[in-house]
Protein backbone atom coordinates (compact mmCIF):
# COMPACT_ATOMS: atom_id res chain seq x y z
CA UNK A 1 0.00 0.00 0.00
CA UNK A 2 2.93 2.42 0.75
CA UNK A 3 4.65 1.62 -2.27
CA UNK A 4 1.41 2.00 -4.27
CA UNK A 5 1.41 5.67 -2.99
CA UNK A 6 4.95 6.65 -3.35
CA UNK A 7 4.54 5.55 -6.98
CA UNK A 8 1.45 7.74 -7.47
CA UNK A 9 2.65 10.75 -5.91
CA UNK A 10 6.40 10.17 -7.50
CA UNK A 11 4.38 10.14 -11.08
CA UNK A 12 2.29 12.97 -10.50
CA UNK A 13 4.74 14.98 -8.99
CA UNK A 14 8.48 14.38 -8.49
CA UNK A 15 8.70 12.29 -11.80
CA UNK A 16 6.17 13.42 -13.42
CA UNK A 17 6.66 12.35 -17.21
CA UNK A 18 5.95 15.34 -19.24
CA UNK A 19 7.32 18.44 -16.91
CA UNK A 20 10.62 16.06 -15.00
CA UNK A 21 11.28 13.70 -17.50
CA UNK A 22 10.07 15.79 -20.38
CA UNK A 23 8.71 12.22 -22.41
CA UNK A 24 5.43 12.41 -24.69
CA UNK A 25 6.30 15.79 -26.02
CA UNK A 26 5.36 15.13 -29.42
CA UNK A 27 1.86 14.36 -28.50
CA UNK A 28 1.65 17.51 -26.12
CA UNK A 29 2.37 19.71 -28.82
CA UNK A 30 0.00 18.01 -31.41
CA UNK A 31 -3.34 17.61 -29.68
CA UNK A 32 -3.48 19.87 -27.20
CA UNK A 33 -4.97 22.71 -28.89
CA UNK A 34 -9.09 21.45 -28.44
CA UNK A 35 -10.08 19.93 -24.95
CA UNK A 36 -11.87 17.26 -26.83
CA UNK A 37 -9.17 15.62 -28.85
CA UNK A 38 -7.04 16.27 -25.61
CA UNK A 39 -9.44 14.17 -23.18
CA UNK A 40 -9.68 11.38 -25.77
CA UNK A 41 -5.73 11.00 -26.23
CA UNK A 42 -5.36 10.75 -22.38
CA UNK A 43 -8.22 8.35 -22.14
CA UNK A 44 -6.27 6.22 -24.75
CA UNK A 45 -2.94 6.94 -23.31
CA UNK A 46 -4.10 5.72 -19.54
CA UNK A 47 -5.95 2.75 -21.17
CA UNK A 48 -2.12 1.63 -23.11
CA UNK A 49 0.46 2.40 -20.44
CA UNK A 50 -1.84 0.24 -18.00
CA UNK A 51 -2.63 -2.76 -19.96
CA UNK A 52 1.01 -2.48 -21.89
CA UNK A 53 2.80 -2.29 -18.36
CA UNK A 54 0.68 -5.08 -17.05
CA UNK A 55 1.44 -7.41 -20.04
CA UNK A 56 4.64 -6.68 -19.97
CA UNK A 57 5.26 -7.47 -16.12
CA UNK A 58 3.49 -10.59 -16.87
CA UNK A 59 5.21 -11.93 -19.27
CA UNK A 60 8.39 -10.83 -17.61
CA UNK A 61 10.08 -14.14 -16.38
CA UNK A 62 9.74 -15.56 -20.28
CA UNK A 63 10.74 -12.13 -22.37
CA UNK A 64 14.32 -13.23 -23.73
CA UNK A 65 15.91 -9.96 -22.64
CA UNK A 66 17.58 -9.08 -25.98
CA UNK A 67 14.37 -9.17 -27.75
CA UNK A 68 12.70 -7.45 -24.90
CA UNK A 69 11.76 -4.28 -26.67
CA UNK A 70 10.38 -5.76 -29.89
CA UNK A 71 8.04 -7.72 -27.36
CA UNK A 72 7.38 -4.35 -25.37
CA UNK A 73 6.49 -2.62 -28.72
CA UNK A 74 4.47 -5.51 -29.96
CA UNK A 75 2.20 -5.54 -27.04
CA UNK A 76 1.85 -1.56 -27.47
CA UNK A 77 0.90 -1.55 -30.96
CA UNK A 78 -1.42 -3.94 -30.11
CA UNK A 79 -3.54 -2.33 -27.38
CA UNK A 80 -3.27 1.12 -29.54
CA UNK A 81 -4.78 -0.80 -32.89
CA UNK A 82 -7.45 -1.82 -30.13
CA UNK A 83 -8.53 1.43 -28.95
CA UNK A 84 -8.43 2.35 -32.64
CA UNK A 85 -10.77 0.06 -34.01
CA UNK A 86 -13.21 0.24 -30.64
CA UNK A 87 -13.07 4.22 -31.14
CA UNK A 88 -13.71 3.69 -35.44
CA UNK A 89 -16.87 1.31 -34.26
CA UNK A 90 -18.64 2.98 -31.18
CA UNK A 91 -17.57 7.19 -31.15
CA UNK A 92 -16.88 7.43 -34.94
CA UNK A 93 -17.59 11.28 -34.88
CA UNK A 94 -14.33 11.30 -32.29
CA UNK A 95 -12.16 8.70 -34.42
CA UNK A 96 -12.58 11.00 -37.57
CA UNK A 97 -11.52 13.96 -35.79
CA UNK A 98 -8.17 12.63 -34.03
CA UNK A 99 -7.13 10.91 -37.18
CA UNK A 100 -3.64 9.95 -37.23
CA UNK A 101 -3.18 10.45 -33.41
CA UNK A 102 -4.45 7.33 -31.96
CA UNK A 103 -1.83 5.46 -34.08
CA UNK A 104 0.69 8.24 -32.89
CA UNK A 105 0.04 6.34 -28.84
CA UNK A 106 2.65 4.01 -30.06
CA UNK A 107 5.06 6.55 -30.44
CA UNK A 108 4.80 7.82 -27.24
CA UNK A 109 8.52 7.53 -25.05
CA UNK A 110 6.07 7.30 -21.59
CA UNK A 111 4.78 3.71 -22.60
CA UNK A 112 8.11 2.46 -23.82
CA UNK A 113 9.62 4.34 -21.01
CA UNK A 114 7.47 2.50 -18.14
CA UNK A 115 7.41 -0.97 -19.71
CA UNK A 116 11.22 -0.61 -19.77
CA UNK A 117 11.83 0.74 -16.82
CA UNK A 118 9.32 -0.29 -14.75
CA UNK A 119 7.66 -3.48 -15.47
CA UNK A 120 10.29 -5.76 -16.30
CA UNK A 121 11.55 -5.25 -12.70
CA UNK A 122 8.12 -5.58 -11.03
CA UNK A 123 5.12 -7.52 -10.27
CA UNK A 124 2.19 -7.13 -12.42
CA UNK A 125 -0.06 -5.39 -9.92
CA UNK A 126 2.06 -2.45 -8.96
CA UNK A 127 2.67 -2.24 -12.74
CA UNK A 128 -0.76 -1.85 -13.45
CA UNK A 129 -0.69 1.19 -11.08
CA UNK A 130 2.39 3.04 -11.90
CA UNK A 131 1.58 2.66 -16.17
CA UNK A 132 -2.17 4.28 -14.90
CA UNK A 133 -0.49 6.91 -12.44
CA UNK A 134 2.27 7.99 -15.13
CA UNK A 135 -0.99 7.76 -17.37
CA UNK A 136 -2.55 10.21 -15.39
CA UNK A 137 0.41 12.46 -14.49
CA UNK A 138 0.79 13.16 -18.43
CA UNK A 139 -3.16 13.48 -18.20
CA UNK A 140 -3.46 16.54 -15.94
CA UNK A 141 -0.77 18.34 -17.47
CA UNK A 142 -1.95 17.64 -20.95
CA UNK A 143 -5.71 19.09 -19.84
CA UNK A 144 -4.54 21.78 -18.29
CA UNK A 145 -1.91 23.10 -21.41
CA UNK A 146 -5.50 22.33 -23.48
CA UNK A 147 -7.64 24.17 -21.47
CA UNK A 148 -5.85 27.55 -21.74
CA UNK A 149 -4.76 26.94 -25.54
CA UNK A 150 -8.43 26.55 -25.97
CA UNK A 151 -9.73 29.31 -23.72
CA UNK A 152 -7.10 32.04 -26.16
CA UNK A 153 -7.01 30.32 -29.17
CA UNK A 154 -10.72 29.89 -29.84
CA UNK A 155 -12.29 32.10 -26.98
CA UNK A 156 -14.39 28.59 -26.05
CA UNK A 157 -13.94 25.51 -23.79
CA UNK A 158 -15.17 22.20 -25.10
CA UNK A 159 -16.49 23.86 -28.31
CA UNK A 160 -18.51 26.11 -26.53
CA UNK A 161 -17.96 29.71 -26.55
CA UNK A 162 -16.85 31.13 -22.96
CA UNK A 163 -15.35 34.31 -23.73
CA UNK A 164 -16.89 37.64 -24.92
CA UNK A 165 -17.18 39.64 -28.17
CA UNK A 166 -14.10 41.88 -26.74
CA UNK A 167 -12.00 38.62 -27.08
CA UNK A 168 -9.42 38.65 -30.11
CA UNK A 169 -8.51 35.22 -30.07
CA UNK A 170 -4.32 34.36 -30.37
CA UNK A 171 -4.50 32.37 -33.31
CA UNK A 172 -1.02 31.62 -32.58
CA UNK A 173 -2.12 29.84 -29.65
CA UNK A 174 -4.14 27.18 -31.58
CA UNK A 175 -0.91 26.84 -33.84
CA UNK A 176 2.57 24.50 -32.77
CA UNK A 177 4.70 27.96 -31.72
CA UNK A 178 1.72 27.71 -29.23
CA UNK A 179 2.15 24.62 -27.72
CA UNK A 180 6.13 25.38 -27.45
CA UNK A 181 5.08 28.52 -25.35
CA UNK A 182 2.62 26.83 -22.85
CA UNK A 183 4.80 23.40 -22.07
CA UNK A 184 7.89 26.04 -21.78
CA UNK A 185 5.61 28.69 -19.26
CA UNK A 186 4.01 25.44 -17.54
CA UNK A 187 7.59 23.76 -17.06
CA UNK A 188 8.92 27.19 -15.71
CA UNK A 189 6.41 27.24 -13.07
CA UNK A 190 6.20 23.98 -12.08
CA UNK A 191 9.87 23.79 -11.64
CA UNK A 192 10.83 27.32 -10.39
CA UNK A 193 8.00 27.61 -8.25
CA UNK A 194 6.37 24.74 -6.63
CA UNK A 195 8.69 21.92 -6.48
CA UNK A 196 12.11 23.19 -4.96
CA UNK A 197 15.05 21.29 -6.39
CA UNK A 198 17.02 19.30 -3.65
CA UNK A 199 19.86 21.88 -2.95
CA UNK A 200 23.52 20.04 -3.41
CA UNK B 1 27.94 -27.41 -24.22
CA UNK B 2 28.10 -23.84 -24.12
CA UNK B 3 27.60 -23.49 -28.03
CA UNK B 4 24.89 -25.80 -27.48
CA UNK B 5 22.85 -23.16 -25.10
CA UNK B 6 23.76 -20.56 -27.01
CA UNK B 7 21.70 -22.04 -29.93
CA UNK B 8 18.80 -23.32 -27.13
CA UNK B 9 18.73 -19.63 -26.32
CA UNK B 10 18.40 -18.79 -29.99
CA UNK B 11 15.83 -20.93 -31.36
CA UNK B 12 13.75 -19.68 -27.95
CA UNK B 13 14.17 -16.30 -28.83
CA UNK B 14 12.35 -16.78 -32.52
CA UNK B 15 10.15 -19.03 -31.01
CA UNK B 16 8.87 -16.77 -28.13
CA UNK B 17 8.65 -13.65 -30.89
CA UNK B 18 6.90 -16.16 -33.34
CA UNK B 19 4.67 -17.39 -30.88
CA UNK B 20 3.46 -14.18 -28.99
CA UNK B 21 3.01 -12.08 -32.74
CA UNK B 22 0.86 -14.75 -33.69
CA UNK B 23 -1.11 -14.29 -30.45
CA UNK B 24 -1.17 -10.87 -30.18
CA UNK B 25 -1.91 -11.01 -34.47
CA UNK B 26 -4.77 -13.31 -33.93
CA UNK B 27 -6.14 -11.11 -31.02
CA UNK B 28 -6.57 -7.77 -33.22
CA UNK B 29 -8.19 -9.94 -35.97
CA UNK B 30 -10.56 -11.26 -34.01
CA UNK B 31 -11.50 -7.84 -32.62
CA UNK B 32 -11.30 -6.25 -36.17
CA UNK B 33 -13.63 -8.71 -37.76
CA UNK B 34 -16.05 -9.21 -34.69
CA UNK B 35 -16.48 -4.98 -35.37
CA UNK B 36 -15.84 -4.73 -39.11
CA UNK B 37 -19.81 -4.70 -39.97
CA UNK B 38 -20.12 -1.48 -37.48
CA UNK B 39 -17.41 -0.09 -39.01
CA UNK B 40 -18.42 -0.25 -42.55
CA UNK B 41 -22.11 1.14 -41.85
CA UNK B 42 -20.48 3.88 -39.88
CA UNK B 43 -18.77 4.86 -42.64
CA UNK B 44 -21.48 4.23 -45.09
CA UNK B 45 -24.04 6.32 -42.55
CA UNK B 46 -21.63 9.45 -42.30
CA UNK B 47 -21.37 9.33 -46.34
CA UNK B 48 -25.10 9.04 -46.49
CA UNK B 49 -25.17 11.73 -44.15
CA UNK B 50 -22.96 14.20 -45.67
CA UNK B 51 -24.88 13.24 -49.26
CA UNK B 52 -28.50 14.61 -47.46
CA UNK B 53 -26.85 17.38 -45.74
CA UNK B 54 -25.07 18.77 -49.38
CA UNK B 55 -28.87 18.59 -50.65
CA UNK B 56 -29.97 20.42 -47.61
CA UNK B 57 -32.39 18.01 -47.46
CA UNK B 58 -33.40 17.85 -43.52
CA UNK B 59 -33.19 14.11 -41.87
CA UNK B 60 -33.78 12.75 -38.69
CA UNK B 61 -30.84 11.14 -36.26
CA UNK B 62 -31.91 7.77 -36.18
CA UNK B 63 -29.92 5.36 -38.80
CA UNK B 64 -32.82 3.71 -39.93
CA UNK B 65 -34.71 6.56 -41.19
CA UNK B 66 -31.31 8.17 -43.10
CA UNK B 67 -31.18 4.71 -44.95
CA UNK B 68 -35.01 5.43 -45.51
CA UNK B 69 -35.06 9.24 -46.99
CA UNK B 70 -31.34 8.20 -49.36
CA UNK B 71 -33.14 5.46 -50.57
CA UNK B 72 -35.64 7.05 -51.49
CA UNK B 73 -34.15 10.17 -53.21
CA UNK B 74 -30.94 9.57 -54.18
CA UNK B 75 -29.17 7.52 -57.08
CA UNK B 76 -25.57 6.93 -57.21
CA UNK B 77 -23.43 6.44 -60.51
CA UNK B 78 -19.95 7.49 -61.46
CA UNK B 79 -17.87 10.17 -62.72
CA UNK B 80 -14.50 10.00 -63.15
CA UNK B 81 -14.28 7.38 -60.97
CA UNK B 82 -15.42 9.18 -58.05
CA UNK B 83 -19.17 8.44 -56.70
CA UNK B 84 -22.06 11.54 -57.60
CA UNK B 85 -24.93 11.33 -56.29
CA UNK B 86 -28.54 12.37 -58.33
CA UNK B 87 -30.70 13.70 -55.52
CA UNK B 88 -34.30 14.34 -56.29
CA UNK B 89 -35.43 17.16 -54.21
CA UNK B 90 -38.44 19.18 -53.91
CA UNK B 91 -36.17 22.25 -55.35
CA UNK B 92 -35.24 20.10 -57.95
CA UNK B 93 -32.75 17.96 -59.05
CA UNK B 94 -29.41 18.35 -57.19
CA UNK B 95 -26.55 16.93 -58.64
CA UNK B 96 -23.89 15.99 -56.11
CA UNK B 97 -20.20 15.59 -57.01
CA UNK B 98 -17.52 13.96 -54.87
CA UNK B 99 -14.42 16.84 -55.69
CA UNK B 100 -10.71 16.35 -53.99
CA UNK B 101 -8.03 19.00 -53.79
CA UNK B 102 -4.66 19.89 -51.50
CA UNK B 103 -5.10 21.15 -48.51
CA UNK B 104 -2.65 22.63 -45.66
CA UNK B 105 -1.58 18.82 -44.11
CA UNK B 106 -3.65 16.76 -46.61
CA UNK B 107 -6.32 16.20 -48.51
CA UNK B 108 -9.54 17.83 -48.23
CA UNK B 109 -12.26 16.08 -50.06
CA UNK B 110 -16.03 17.12 -49.89
CA UNK B 111 -19.52 16.46 -51.64
CA UNK B 112 -20.17 19.59 -53.44
CA UNK B 113 -24.27 20.15 -54.91
CA UNK B 114 -25.32 21.48 -57.64
CA UNK B 115 -29.09 22.28 -58.93
CA UNK B 116 -29.60 22.54 -61.93
CA UNK B 117 -28.52 26.29 -62.67
CA UNK B 118 -25.03 25.63 -61.15
CA UNK B 119 -26.11 27.03 -57.75
CA UNK B 120 -24.97 25.24 -54.89
CA UNK B 121 -27.05 23.63 -52.72
CA UNK B 122 -24.90 23.07 -50.17
CA UNK B 123 -21.08 21.70 -49.57
CA UNK B 124 -19.74 19.05 -47.01
CA UNK B 125 -16.37 17.92 -46.33
CA UNK B 126 -15.57 13.89 -46.14
CA UNK B 127 -11.81 13.81 -45.10
CA UNK B 128 -10.07 16.47 -44.32
CA UNK B 129 -6.91 16.61 -41.84
CA UNK B 130 -6.62 20.77 -41.75
CA UNK B 131 -5.23 22.76 -38.05
CA UNK B 132 -7.80 21.54 -35.57
CA UNK B 133 -9.09 25.17 -34.46
CA UNK B 134 -8.06 27.18 -37.76
CA UNK B 135 -7.86 25.50 -40.62
CA UNK B 136 -10.97 22.72 -39.25
CA UNK B 137 -13.16 25.09 -39.00
CA UNK B 138 -14.33 24.85 -42.51
CA UNK B 139 -16.21 21.92 -40.96
CA UNK B 140 -18.14 24.24 -38.80
CA UNK B 141 -21.89 24.89 -39.64
CA UNK B 142 -21.51 28.77 -40.25
CA UNK B 143 -18.66 28.22 -42.99
CA UNK B 144 -20.87 25.42 -45.02
CA UNK B 145 -24.09 26.82 -44.63
CA UNK B 146 -23.03 30.05 -46.23
CA UNK B 147 -22.60 28.26 -49.30
CA UNK B 148 -26.50 27.56 -50.08
CA UNK B 149 -27.74 29.60 -52.73
CA UNK B 150 -24.49 30.44 -54.26
CA UNK B 151 -22.82 30.50 -57.58
CA UNK B 152 -18.82 30.10 -58.46
CA UNK B 153 -16.21 30.47 -59.90
CA UNK B 154 -15.67 32.80 -55.90
CA UNK B 155 -13.34 34.55 -54.39
CA UNK B 156 -13.06 34.99 -50.73
CA UNK B 157 -13.52 38.27 -48.75
CA UNK B 158 -12.83 38.30 -44.34
CA UNK B 159 -14.56 36.03 -42.31
CA UNK B 160 -18.09 37.66 -41.76
CA UNK B 161 -18.28 40.02 -44.34
CA UNK B 162 -19.82 38.30 -47.45
CA UNK B 163 -22.40 39.41 -49.54
CA UNK B 164 -22.65 38.73 -53.00
CA UNK B 165 -23.56 35.37 -54.92
CA UNK B 166 -20.23 34.58 -56.04
CA UNK B 167 -18.08 35.34 -52.34
CA UNK B 168 -17.66 33.26 -49.40
CA UNK B 169 -16.52 34.32 -46.06
CA UNK B 170 -12.41 33.39 -45.71
CA UNK B 171 -11.58 31.18 -42.14
CA UNK B 172 -9.44 34.30 -40.33
CA UNK B 173 -6.07 32.46 -39.62
CA UNK B 174 -6.10 30.07 -42.22
CA UNK B 175 -5.39 31.75 -45.58
CA UNK B 176 -4.02 28.50 -46.93
CA UNK B 177 -7.30 26.40 -46.32
CA UNK B 178 -9.37 28.66 -47.61
CA UNK B 179 -7.68 29.27 -50.71
CA UNK B 180 -7.31 25.33 -51.03
CA UNK B 181 -11.28 25.37 -50.72
CA UNK B 182 -11.57 28.01 -53.05
CA UNK B 183 -9.66 26.31 -55.21
CA UNK B 184 -11.66 23.36 -54.91
CA UNK B 185 -14.81 24.82 -56.25
CA UNK B 186 -13.72 26.87 -58.87
CA UNK B 187 -11.99 23.87 -60.22
CA UNK B 188 -14.87 21.90 -60.18
CA UNK B 189 -16.93 24.86 -61.89
CA UNK B 190 -14.47 25.10 -64.07
CA UNK B 191 -14.60 21.40 -65.12
CA UNK B 192 -18.35 21.25 -64.83
CA UNK B 193 -19.28 24.28 -67.05
CA UNK B 194 -19.37 22.75 -70.52
CA UNK B 195 -21.30 20.22 -69.46
CA UNK B 196 -24.36 22.51 -67.70
CA UNK B 197 -24.04 24.54 -70.76
CA UNK B 198 -25.19 21.73 -72.96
Amino acid sequence: MRKIKKITVANIGKNNPVFMQILGICSTLAVTNVLENTVVMCLGLIFVTALSNTTVSVLRKWIPSRIRMMVSTLIIASYVILVDIVLKAFVPDISRQLGPYVGLIITNCIIMGRAEAFALNNKPGISFVDGLTSGIGYSYVLLAIAFLRELMGSGTIWGIKVMGDWWVNWSIMVMAPGAFFMLAVFIWVVKGKLIKEETS
Amino acid sequence: MNKKNKFKERIFMVLFMTGISAFFVSAISVVHLSTKETVRRNENLFLKRSVLYTAGIPFEKDPLEIEKVFNKKVTVSQNDGLPKYTVHSEKGTIKIYTVQGKGLWGEIIAHVGLFKDMKMSGISFIKQSETPGLGARIDEKWFKEQFRGKKGPFSTVPEGSTSQINEFDAVTGATITTKAVEDILNTTYKKLSKEYRE
